[in-house]
């Protein structure tokens, strides 16, 4: 029996509403405070980047050119393009292998295979990101060289697992009269998937790549160890060519942000872009799984 | 199409996802090898028993004793700190809110946002606030940043542990009379007890292997912090510092694996500790 005694406390305590009201209060405080901490984490870089403004014009730092804080030059372009290509390539490369998994262990395999799948599945995705990025230094970097294809395969790797989490979901939320129906009519299984499964569950699809692709646009210490790091002042055009990210850009920099003039503004210019973009995704993504799971019930 | 065209058609599809279930596990198969096969190769005892002496980042003697100490008390720190936020949070929106309420609905979304936010973003936005108070890298803000960065993720794994108490059990406890802190923190914080060590070992492990922030906030040094103002090492960057140099990436690899050894020990315990609560767990 639980609380028995706690019970008989509670009931003899006679300022119990008093002290429940408190704590509700304190604990209405604390929801409140969460719910506004990413206004407050926006806010507060967008604040501490506002600097920046005052002698660049917001066109500048978007313009072709290179990284020189001390000397006033700053542009957030070839990073951004770097990421770009960096977390591109690593859908490309991670999307096709990802579904075909899914829809093997979601339409095909016996539901032991997901018995085992699921679990390996998720001890991957808690590995740390620097295991990754030593696999990377070990089995990608021999091959490809440092550069953007490497951190394209290693962030691959990384958000797979999301992706078959995500999209396994999703297969799960088609309802089964579907499938039934359209096997009634004769369809083979690959028919059924292309035609009902894979239509019926698109956004939901897209919705996975793109919380992905957000997950990929953050990522740090294992590109880090494998992009090599931009040229000066060249925008990155192959993906064999070394490059940077917004994320290495602040990771490779922060050394310098009490030091060197503009370099804080800068750097929590580039993590506040950052945070943008990833919101921004995330939203759309959890708007669209939130409808898709609600309109397949 | 003939019949025996869409056959064939199924049959090269399957083959095709065969293939790719078959690349997949390989490719997970290889992180695993990379790990062991080069870790174990390069581990000793010094590696984990002693401090790093001059010259370990070039090939040098001594060991990353610092971080590894460094690495647990940001993870344990961070992840008790997160838990104490979590947990009330939690047991707040769920059993003291009305079903359905705006403002829990409201933390699960703010919960979802969070959870997309980079790691590297938490440590610029420590930055911020360090600079602000003329404040250096230091454990404590290691563990208040990465607390940060676990809080979205204990949360949710909270709250699916959470929903699943039946209601007929909350309604038991109430109609004995009893409050909403009676409800909460005596029967279904211990009917979730299980549920609630799994995604603690989550957190943690998110937390250990956390490397953007910290090196954004914690500072770096070759001992072990005496007080929480001190700069901290913790492994995930030892082992960056040691992999980019070409001397020490053996070494590097070796705390690599023992980075994952402590992640897969605190996850055994865990699953243990998750047993020895389960006899408690009230049946539904």
């Amino acid at each position: 029996m639980p609380g028995r005694a706690a019970l008989r406390r509670a009931s003899l305590s006679a300022p119990r509403s008093l002290l429940d009201s408190g704590e509700r209060a304190l604990l209405g405080t604390l929801a409140c405070a969460l719910v506004l901490l990413p206004f407050v984490m926006g806010g507060g870089l967008f604040l501490s980047a506002r600097g920046l403004l005052e002698t660049k014009t917001f066109a500048s730092l978007f313009a072709p050119g290179s990284w020189n804080p001390a000397r006033g030059e700053i542009t957030y372009l070839p990073f951004l393009i770097g990421t770009l290509w960096v977390t591109g390539l690593a859908v490309i490369i991670a999307l096709p292998l990802s579904l075909a998994v899914a829809v093997y262990a979601s339409e095909y395999a016996p539901r032991r295979f997901g018995a085992v799948l699921k679990p390996a599945v998720d001890v991957v995705a808690g590995l740390p990101s620097v295991i990754f990025g030593l696999w990377g230094v070990a089995l990608i970097v021999p091959a490809t060289g440092y550069g953007i294809l490497a951190a394209a395969f290693v962030l691959a790797v990384m958000i797979m697992p999301i992706i078959v989490q995500i999209a396994m979901e999703v297969f799960a939320a088609v309802p089964v009269s579907l499938r039934e129906a359209a096997f009634a009519l004769g369809a083979t299984r690959l028919e059924v998937v292309n035609r009902v499964v894979l239509r019926k569950a698109r956004p939901g699809l897209v919705a996975a790549a793109v919380l992905a692709l957000a997950r990929a646009f953050g990522e740090t210490l294992a590109v880090m160890m494998v992009i090599g790091g931009a040229q000066k002042g060249r925008l990155p055009v192959s993906p064999l060519d070394q490059a940077d990210t917004l994320p290495t850009l602040i990771a490779n920099r922060y050394g310098e942000m009490s030091s060197v003039p503009l370099v804080s503004e800068s750097l929590l210019g580039a993590a506040f872009i950052l945070f943008l973009v990833v919101v921004g995704f995330t939203l759309v993504s959890r708007v669209v799984l939130a409808r898709v799971k609600r309109g397949m019930e | 199409m003939s019949l025996r065209a869409r056959k064939m058609k199924e049959g090269a599809a399957v083959a095709v996802m065969i293939g790719a279930v078959g690349a997949f596990f390989l490719l997970f198969a290889s992180i695993v090898a990379a790990i062991l096969v080069r870790g174990a190769s390069g581990l000793s005892l010094d590696l984990v028993t002693k401090l790093p002496e001059s010259g370990l980042y070039l090939g040098g003697g001594g060991g990353v004793l610092n971080a590894i100490v460094g690495s647990l008390m940001v993870g344990l720190g961070a992840t008790a700190l997160a838990l104490s936020v979590s947990l009330p949070l939690v047991l707040f929106i769920n059993l003291y809110l009305p079903k359905g309420a705006r403002l829990a609905e409201a933390v699960r979304f703010s919960l979802d946002v969070l959870w997309g936010v980079p790691s590297i973003v938490y440590g610029a936005c420590g930055v911020a606030v360090m600079l602000a108070v003329g404040m250096r890298g230091s454990l404590l803000a290691a563990v208040v940043v990465v607390a940060l960065i676990e809080v979205p993720i204990l949360s949710r794994a909270c709250d699916e542990v959470v929903r699943l108490v039946p209601r007929e059990l909350e309604e038991a406890v109430l109609s004995l009379g009893a409050g909403k802190r009676t409800l909460a923190f005596r029967v279904v914080l211990r009917a979730v007890l299980p549920g609630l060590v799994t995604a603690a070992l989550l957190a943690f492990g998110r937390g250990i292997g956390d490397a953007a922030a910290v090196m954004l906030v914690a500072g770096y040094q070759d001992g072990i912090p005496a007080n929480p103002l001190e700069p901290v090492a913790t492994l995930p960057l030892a082992i960056f510092y040691l992999v980019s140099t070409p001397g020490a990436q053996a070494r590097g690899y070796a705390a690599g694996l023992v980075l994952v050894l402590i992640i897969v020990f605190f996850s055994l315990f865990s699953r243990l500790l998750g047993k020895k609560l389960s006899p408690h767990r009230i049946d539904h």
